[in-house]
């Protein structure tokens, strides 16, 4: 190793040592004290700092003075920590599932700051207030009154999108800053202006930046310290006004633009997400050395390190991949960006491969030293060869398919040209199938939330129950179209309130010179809004398993029994538990999961968003499983009131019955492609249950050949194939050994697992979260 | 053909990744047999009452009595089977099902990409050649459609030789050598069992492991001396275990091998190391 390369490896460990010894992060309130006053100020001075041009101007003058720091340890500058408070209520330890009150509440983060030295109550709540009373917020809160009745045990939620964006760095890493902002304002239009202005305010990070290594250098007196200060310096006298020549500067150009947009944002903008930072980065790859470039890949993973334990932001990184003709596109930066990875094994950003037919075996054997490593991340797995006709036939270019990309769990997304408001809705059927089967009473209340069967057409009890389907889908309608209202109205207080000139000019407003977030005419390619749907699972079982029981007991009989949480009825529970599910391949079963999915699906595909652009079905519940399921009553199936749903697609850990290759036969039968906005899948898999060889690369061919090739269909031809899956490999037993005995068995304090598209540290789960992920691992650890 | 289970196995019932159907009814009487339930050709009924609180309730003909234990005479007489059929009541499990060929080649064909490049079909019992017309139908038919193929028998059938023409991968039984003891063993003769091994080439022979039945010196000295004979691809260990134990239980019928013990591991180890020196493939299975 030479001796920069030295440097650059001892600085990303002393750094990723600061970063994880974090505790507390109030720079974010700094910030928003700092917007605030510069707020105050610009309407003290006559200027509107809520149009497009007055949002630029606010962000340049916030990154003139907010506070900045490099961390001993930094090859390149620059910190999200400006963005992310603390929480994030999945993550969080003390996290409780009855106690979660959703997203999306834009001030709670203030109950976050920790009070300390001069930051006093009174500050912060003189901050909120402040922010409370703009326009904005006072909005958004009408908004969310307006559907309490349905949003208070979340038959649907809403929230207005911030972050789950893939912005396409590529023009300003070639071009630089001078070149693109000389571009905006040559578009002569005002909109271009105010992209312009934004831009500056990366010079003026860069620049403060450049002085504070400069200053650190001079006064810093270990060796290695000052020559990372000094590079860091001398970098920034080309970057960013100019593009950058060589990886280091690529990086650091990489990590200021990114700064600036989550500072546009904050606070707590999750899921930005990168894209193939593998193809991203290969132009500057050039004369840099392998070693060195994994190192500065290093330091640019620990950008993504936000926050106190580095909790999860849902940041995502992909490698891998094919272009539109099926060439491989894999390259000695995805062989970098791996070897980062597996260096650092940190909690974030998270990782995904695209794989496809042709992926070369190199890149299975690459991957094989992540899985089966006890602690050790791994990464998720997207299926080129099913994604891109997806993509394809709602209307993407050609061209386009290769720069799909994932904004945090699993949603595509084309880089830079798609603005998607991924999880502007959040749909609960297992909440709509209560109420239906109560009169549109929640059995957990007993509040009227939804319309009386009257209200839906039928004449009583007996009805309803022998056409409970129906009588579902009655009733999803009425909801949808009250949710498609409520998630538009986010959408376009968010649009009309929030303009970001700045997040606007990485995506496509060079061609648009439209804001990405205008509600109407958004200045993206791509359109749409999402709806993450919670429940297929705890549907399709409780509908087959309703047939039955209306066989042997009445319809007043089930409906006591699940308004009372079977008290008194355990019979029919254990008749209703024993009912075959779906997802193990029981033809009868799954066809009744197919068209609950299909049908979802074009109920979800025909809601408009403000553009008049289709809403997208997305069955995704990131750890949401456990918080809808915990508003929802007893179910035909047999769950009991207030248990988890299904995750995903996925069955509830008690349905699941069978092997792993069966259910992957029930998945098969699945419409993937219909579910335009994603889906969670997980598989669990017992290392020890699995036939495996020595080697990593033995366990990497497993992998391929057991698990993902089937799973996918790679090879197979097939058009509507699973596209999306993500692993944890350990056993439920070691799993409780670690939280017995952390000292003993994750001495780092790291013990990384996944949830769904986000690495966590499973030391750092709240104890509900840690008990889902064993449960699930208890249940489907076959690797048959 | 007449099965009492199928499932999923994974490099243990031929390579790879395998569909198994295990084929009803046995020729030997196995003292430690893990499947009791494969013994018989008749459908049996196990009856797990700790699994469920309403078994009484799910047999709508009054076969589970108020000691909890089930009436077989009636469960016998009782064609319905509500209690698996409709309740689902995981106290009850019927062993026994027919499948026809075209339903097996259906089922197996809609798995057929699962297999990868190594793994097929297996037919395991039980003893499958007790079936060996539907068999032979069922594997002939699966052999044109390419799928690679592999039987788990205890190498007693007169038409044994036919196996070898069909399936690629022969599973075969070795329980013992010396007659009497294998008569004790399994209630059967082991003449047959001694020809065909002898007869065939590239097979796999898994030997159960018994202390003091068949893993005493002078038998092991037999099996050792037979095995020089012989031309296996590999022999596979298999040290007794008790998993069959709650199948007895719920079968109504009592295990005779319940307080046999299986040899140390490392004594395992020590043999497989002997047969290893006569220039065999060998590993200890569990």
């Amino acid at each position: 190793m030479n001796e920069w390369n030295k440097k650059l490896t001892e600085g990303v460990e002393s750094l990723r040592r600061f970063k994880r010894n974090q505790k507390t992060v109030n720079t974010w309130f700094f910030v928003q004290e700092i917007k605030m006053r510069e707020h105050k100020a610009m309407l003290k001075e006559g200027l509107t700092p809520d149009t497009s041009a007055g949002q630029a101007e606010l962000l340049c003058r916030v990154v003139e003075t907010m506070p900045l720091s490099i961390p001993d340890g930094s090859a390149v500058a620059g910190s999200q920590d400006v963005a992310f408070s603390p929480s994030y209520a999945l993550i969080n330890p003390s996290f409780k599932v009855e106690e979660f009150a959703g997203y999306c509440d834009p001030c709670a983060a203030y109950s976050d700051v920790a009070i300390e030295d001069d930051l006093t109550e009174e500050r912060v709540e003189t901050v909120k207030k402040y922010w409370e009373n703009t326009d904005y917020v006072k909005k958004l809160y009408d908004v969310y009154d307006s559907y309490t009745d349905y949003t208070g045990e979340v038959a649907f939620f809403m929230e207005p999108v911030t972050g789950h964006t893939i912005p396409d760095l590529r023009p300003f890493l070639k071009n630089g800053i001078s070149a693109m902002k000389q571009q905006a304002l040559s578009s002569e239009i005002e909109y271009g202006a105010a992209m312009a202005r934004s831009l500056e305010a990366v010079i003026i990070l860069a620049e403060r930046y450049r002085k504070l290594a400069l200053d650190k250098a001079e006064k810093c007196g270990d060796s290695g310290e000052s020559s990372r200060c000094l590079k860091i310096a001398e970098v920034l006298e080309r970057i960013p006004a100019n593009g950058a020549s060589n990886l280091h500067e690529a990086i650091q150009m990489f990590t200021l633009l990114w700064q600036i947009m989550v500072l546009e944002q904050a606070p707590n903008p999750y899921a930005f997400s990168v894209g193939n930072l593998d193809r991203m980065l290969l132009p500057y790859l050039k004369e840099t050395n392998f070693n060195e470039a994994v190192a500065l890949v290093r330091h640019l993973l620990c950008f993504f390190q936000v926050g106190n334990r580095c909790w999860a932001i849902s940041q995502n990184i992909m490698v891998g991949g094919r272009d539109e003709q099926g060439n491989d596109l894999t390259d000695t930066m995805t062989e970098v960006v791996l070897d980062a990875f597996f260096q650092s094994n940190d909690p974030q950003p998270a990782l995904s491969v695209k794989v496809h037919s042709e992926t070369p075996e190199s890149l299975y054997l690459n991957m094989g030293r992540f899985f089966f490593l006890p602690g050790h991340s791994t990464p998720s797995l997207f299926n080129d060869d099913s994604v891109f006709p997806m993509l394809a036939k709602q209307g993407t270019a050609d061209s386009d398919l290769p720069d799909y990309s994932i904004a945090g769990c699993q949603e595509p997304l084309i880089m830079g040209k798609a603005s998607l408001n991924t999880t502007n809705t959040w749909l609960n059927l297992g909440k709509l199938l209560e109420l239906v089967l109560n009169d549109g009473k929640s059995t957990i209340s007993g509040k009227q939330i939804g319309p009386t069967w009257q209200e839906l057409g039928y004449d009583n009890i007996d009805e309803v129950f022998a056409d409970a389907e129906g009588a579902f889908f009655k009733l999803l309608d009425i909801v949808l179209f009250k949710m498609e209202a409520a998630g538009n109205a986010c959408t376009e207080l968010l649009g009309h309130e929030k303009p970001v000139p700045f997040t606007s000019s990485l995506m496509d407003s060079f061609a648009s010179f439209r804001d990405m977030r205008d509600p109407e005419n958004p200045g993206v390619r791509y359109n749409g809004s999402g709806c993450l749907i919670h429940g297929l699972g705890v549907v399709a079982d409780s509908l087959i398993a309703l047939k039955s029981a209306l066989e042997k007991w009445t319809a007043d009989e089930v409906r006591s029994a699940l308004a009372t949480d079977f008290e008194g009825y355990g019979q029919m529970k254990s008749f209703m538990e024993n009912q075959p599910k779906y997802a193990n391949n029981v033809s009868a079963c799954d066809s009744v999961a197919v068209r609950i999915a299909s049908e979802v699906c074009e109920c979800i595909s025909s809601l408009r968003n403000p553009a008049g652009r289709a809403y997208l079905a997305d069955w995704s519940t990131p750890s949401t499983h456990l918080l809808y399921g915990y508003w929802v009553g007893a179910t035909p199936d047999g769950r009991s009131a207030r248990s988890m749903l299904g995750y995903g697609i996925d069955p509830r850990p008690e349905a699941s019955r069978s092997e792993l290759p069966e259910r992957f036969l029930s998945f098969r039968k699945l419409p993937f492609h219909s579910m335009t906005g994603g889906y969670a899948s997980h598989i669990g898999i017992c290392p020890i249950d699995a036939e495996l060889g020595d080697s990593p690369e033995a366990k990497a061919l497993w992998m391929r050949d057991r698990i993902i090739k089937p799973l996918f269909r790679l090879g197979d031809g097939v058009d509507n194939a699973p596209y999306y899956v993500y692993f944890n490999i350990d056993s439920a037993e070691h799993l409780r050994a670690v939280l017995k005995d952390p000292g003993e068995l994750a001495p780092s304090g790291v013990y990384i697992m996944r949830i769904h598209g986000t690495f966590v540290n499973f030391l750092d789960l709240s104890p509900a979260i840690q008990e889902d992920i064993i449960k699930r691992l208890e249940v489907g650890g076959h690797a048959t | 053909m007449r099965i009492f289970s199928q499932g999923w196995s994974n490099g243990f019932d031929g390579p790879g990744r395998r569909w198994v159907y295990y084929l009803k009814g046995c020729n030997f009487s196995c003292l430690w047999c893990g499947n009791p339930e494969s013994i018989s050709m008749k459908n049996q009924m196990l009856f797990y009452p700790e699994k469920s609180s309403f078994a009484a309730e799910s047999c709508p003909n009054g076969a589970v009595l108020e000691n909890g234990k089930l009436d077989r005479e009636k469960c016998i007489k009782c064609s319905s089977c509500d209690c698996v059929n409709s309740w689902h009541d995981p106290a009850f499990e019927l062993s026994g099902k027919d499948i026809s060929v075209s339903e097996l080649i259906e089922e197996v064909m809609s798995r057929r990409d699962l297999f990868g490049s190594d793994g097929g079909v297996t037919f395991s019992g039980g003893e499958p050649t007790l079936q060996m017309d539907e068999l032979l139908e069922a594997a002939l038919a699966l052999k044109k459609l390419g799928i690679n193929l592999a039987i788990e028998t205890n190498a007693s059938s007169r038409r044994f030789s036919e196996l070898n023409e069909i399936f690629d991968t022969l599973i075969c039984d070795l329980k013992c050598v010396s007659p009497e003891l294998h008569r004790l063993m399994v209630s059967f003769d082991n003449q047959t069992v001694i020809k065909n091994l002898m007869a065939v080439r590239g097979e796999i022979i898994r030997i159960p492991l018994i202390e003091e039945l068949n893993f005493v010196s002078k038998e092991q000295d037999k099996i050792l001396g037979f095995l020089t004979k012989t031309s296996p691809k590999r022999v596979e260990l298999l040290r007794l275990h008790q998993l069959g134990l709650p199948k007895y239980k719920a079968l109504g019928i009592s295990c005779r091998a319940e307080f046999m013990q299986p040899p140390k591991r490392k004594d395992a180890e020590t043999f497989a190391g002997r047969i290893m020196d006569l220039g065999i493939n060998c590993k200890v299975l569990n």
